[in-house]
């Protein structure tokens, strides 16, 4: 992989544009389908709730499945089967705050949206700062 | 506040009972707080494993040790109990008697059993095969990730326990129903670091 770092960069670029692309799609597309809200009576909402767990457990398993897969059969090389299956855990953990935690960038309440995306944030800098560090520093122990 | 708005992350009550769905908003934003100072718990023990993976030590690493089949059942098995759960909150939203909440949650903890009964058994496989925690550096890593998860859903499956009884004893009423959400956003809050669990642990580790 070392040989060709450029085309490694650009495999994870690609595999991350594919899955922000996705979620994006994953978190606007019920506002399109969903009926208006303030008409949906008992019934209907029970059914749209259904169908919305439904989809996101479809979801769940045929990104598990694809992630499992592509480990079991060595489908493509070790550098980009660890980016796609990142995206794809990526895409399934996004897809079960939308499906199964109703969580997406409209309907929420505004206070419960900003407390997981300031967690988000906390925890991206904790995990990204700790792992450039100690690489780092294991870097200059070799 | 119309009993239609949506006022907390999760499934939300509301036109199907007014005044519980009122009392949730506060007690489910205090929940989320508590999921989220767990989210940077399992987070910065992620990060931990990361640091640790390639520290083996000579002892047996990801490759020897993890079994593909045995993480996919388990991820299956979670997988669908979340589903399940989703259906239980759904009884008890629009559903009109009990006897319904309590089927779909006991599928819910029999599920969650079986997750961690696997889980149990591959611990053993490994321990007999010498890889205990104290062997290297990653194996302390990977323990205790992964039996920090295993035991939120051994918390989780008691906690279901607990809400049958009271369901059982008092019915559903407005306590019993928003004690009822919070385990929902806990459940499936687990079932997201299982995710991430099985992509970085197992799928990484197994990777050639």
């Amino acid at each position: 992989m070392s040989d060709r770092p450029r085309a490694h960069v650009l495999r994870w670029v690609l595999a991350f544009v594919a899955a922000v692309a996705a979620a994006a799609w994953l978190m606007a597309e019920p506002h399109e389908l969903a009926p208006v809200r303030a008409a949906a009576t008992g019934r209907a909402e029970h059914r749209r709730e259904r169908r919305s767990y439904i989809i996101g457990f479809v979801f769940a398993v045929l990104l598990t499945c694809a992630a499992f897969a592509i480990v079991a059969w060595r489908l493509m090389a070790p550098g980009t089967a660890l980016a796609i299956v990142f995206a794809l855990g990526l895409l399934q953990i996004i897809a079960h705050f939308r499906f199964f935690l109703h969580i997406d960038l409209r309907k929420s309440a505004r206070e419960d949206l900003q407390l997981i995306l300031f967690s988000s944030l906390i925890t991206l800098l904790m995990v990204g700062g700790t792992l450039v560090i100690l690489f780092n520093l294991r870097h200059r122990m070799m | 506040m119309s009993a239609n708005e949506v006022i907390h992350a999760g499934l939300n009550l509301g036109a199907t009972d007014p005044k519980t769905h009122e009392e949730a908003g506060s007690a489910i934003f205090g929940f989320w707080v508590f999921l989220m100072t767990d989210a940077v718990l399992f987070a910065l023990l992620f990060a931990n494993y990361g640091v640790l993976l390639s520290g083996t030590a000579g002892g047996p690493g990801p490759a020897a040790e993890f079994k593909l089949s045995s993480a996919f059942i388990e991820t299956l098995l979670l997988l669908t109990s979340s589903f399940n759960f989703g259906m239980a909150s759904l009884a008890m939203k629009h559903g009109s008697q009990p006897r319904l909440l309590q089927v779909w949650l006991l599928t819910t903890l029999l599920l969650g059993a079986g997750f961690l009964g696997m889980e149990l058994h591959d611990f053993a496989t490994m321990l007999s095969d010498g890889a205990a925690p104290s062997r290297s550096g990653f194996l302390s890593a990977f323990f205790a990730l992964v039996s920090t998860h295993g035991l939120h859903v051994f918390a989780g499956c008691i906690w279901i326990i607990v809400m049958m009884v009271q369901i059982a004893v008092f019915g559903t009423d407005a306590r019993v129903k928003i004690n009822v959400l919070r385990l929902g956003l806990f459940w499936h809050f687990l079932d997201i670091i299982w995710v991430a669990i099985f992509s970085v642990v197992y799928l990484q580790g197994l990777i050639r």
